[in-house]
């Protein structure tokens, strides 16, 4: 294990640009940090909306004057809404134009292997396997740093790569319609 | 003991003399009595209601206008005007006046006659003053003037002096200290016009665009920067992660 890692250990090899933001530049994969920032901003973004969401709902059910009980269920009720909230956040965004707000911000993409968009299936894979590899204390990301794709454990799952978007790139991700699974060139 | 032919010659000589002077007496009362007679008579005609009337019917008809027009029309003020300057008439004239102090004899009357009071009464009343301004504001010459003005040094020496006199510093600061300014903010603020005209300002579209614009400007370069810091750090981590990696005691070796 040891030694294929140390064989991967390649450092931000360039590779050929997808056909949907085809140029004659050539895409580097994102790094830990950068991935870890965009999440960061992510996550930030999903608890922001959901404790907005939260603190209307916990205004109306103070109004209703409701039991102790039905306030437990509630609760649970808002859990249950904040992951399935949290989960369509990254299979909505991954699915259709690769890139949540928070891959946006560090101009970052989220694509199958073969340049193609992620089916849904293939974004609730890569979900359930981001969770799987945060948490054991994020060791299911260590292997970016010595893959040759940059690649963690969710994108060994869903056969995924994360790769750096240009300027000009970006402009054409954000044109790209939702649905649109164009193929590398 | 004198001559009898002496005599009678100084006798003769006297008489003569006293003939040409009764003769020039004579000649000096006509003349001067001519000259009161003919007065007189220029003042008579001059008062007389038939001479005005002359003179208006001269005035008023149209020959005078004709004569006027193919004069004006004519070279004649052309080679007037060019014998005036061939001449020099206007700077002889001129020097004569400024040397016997005409100018100044006729500006202190007209000042003890309150001409120039007068005239700027007449001015005013006529709207002269407002038909001028409205000429100067409508012309180019102001414009002209104004760029002119602009253009010269003189301008930026007389800003220097003003910006830089301790008096106009004195003046800024009564002024800034004085109430003045506490009173017009205030009623600047209590004015629901300034806030109308605000609501207008904020709310036009190139203010709105300009300030999103600048908004995500700012955004994208503080983006900007996390990314490239994001980038270097990838690196760093990884040749960091690396050289832990090729450290392990098994003393593998790193491929090249």
């Amino acid at each position: 294990m040891t030694h294929a890692l140390r064989v991967d250990a390649v450092p931000a090899r360039e590779v050929e640009r997808p056909a949907d933001v085809a140029d004659a530049a050539p895409l580097h994969y994102a790094g830990l940090v950068t991935r870890t920032i965009a999440f960061v901003v992510d996550a930030a973004l999903v608890d922001a909306i959901a404790a907005a969401l939260g603190v209307a709902a916990a205004a109306v059910i103070a109004l209703l004057h409701v039991s102790d009980d039905t306030k437990t269920v509630l609760a649970a009720v808002g859990g249950v809404l904040f992951a399935l909230w949290a989960a369509l956040y990254f299979i909505v965004f991954w699915s259709t134009t690769g890139q949540t707000p928070g891959n946006r911000l560090m101009r970052i993409r989220v694509t199958r292997s073969t340049g193609e968009l992620l089916r849904p299936r293939q974004a609730i894979v890569r979900l359930v396997a981001l969770v799987a590899a945060i948490v054991p204390l994020g060791a299911g990301v260590v292997p970016i740093l010595f893959t040759r794709h940059r690649r963690a454990l969710q994108d060994f799952a869903a056969a995924t790569v994360v790769t750096q978007v240009g300027a000009d790139a970006q402009a054409a991700v954000a044109r790209v319609p939702a649905g649109h699974s164009p193929r590398r060139a | 003991m004198s001559n009898p032919l002496d005599s009678a010659l100084k006798l003769a000589v006297r008489t003569v003399t006293d003939g040409v002077a009764a003769e020039r007496r004579a000649r000096d009362g006509l003349a001067r009595s001519a000259e009161r007679r003919a007065l007189q008579t220029l003042d008579a005609v001059i008062g007389s209601r038939f001479a005005a009337e002359a003179v208006d019917r001269v005035v008023t008809s149209a020959l005078v206008e004709r004569v006027l027009r193919r004069t004006l029309a004519s070279r004649l003020v052309e080679t007037t005007a060019a014998d005036l300057v061939r001449y020099e008439v206007v700077e002889r004239v001129s020097e004569q006046l400024l040397s016997a102090g005409t100018l100044e004899n006729v500006l202190t009357a007209a000042e003890a006659a309150d001409v120039p009071q007068r005239l700027a009464d007449r001015m005013l009343a006529d709207r002269i003053a407002e038909q001028v301004a409205a000429r100067v504001l409508d012309g180019p010459e102001l414009e002209r003037i104004v760029a002119a003005a602009l253009e010269s040094p003189g301008v930026d020496r007389i800003v220097d002096r003003v910006v830089d006199s301790p008096r106009v510093e004195q003046l800024v600061g009564r002024v800034i200290e004085s109430h003045l300014v506490d009173a017009v903010v205030a009623q600047l603020l209590e004015s629901d016009d300034l806030w109308l005209l605000v609501d207008e300002v904020a709310n036009s579209p190139a203010v709105t665009r300009a300030i999103g614009q600048q908004g995500m400007g700012f955004a994208d370069q503080v983006a900007g920067v996390v990314r490239r810091r994001s980038e270097r750090a990838d690196a760093r981590l990884e040749r960091a992660a690396n050289r832990l990696v090729r450290r392990r005691p098994n003393g593998e070796q790193a491929p090249p």
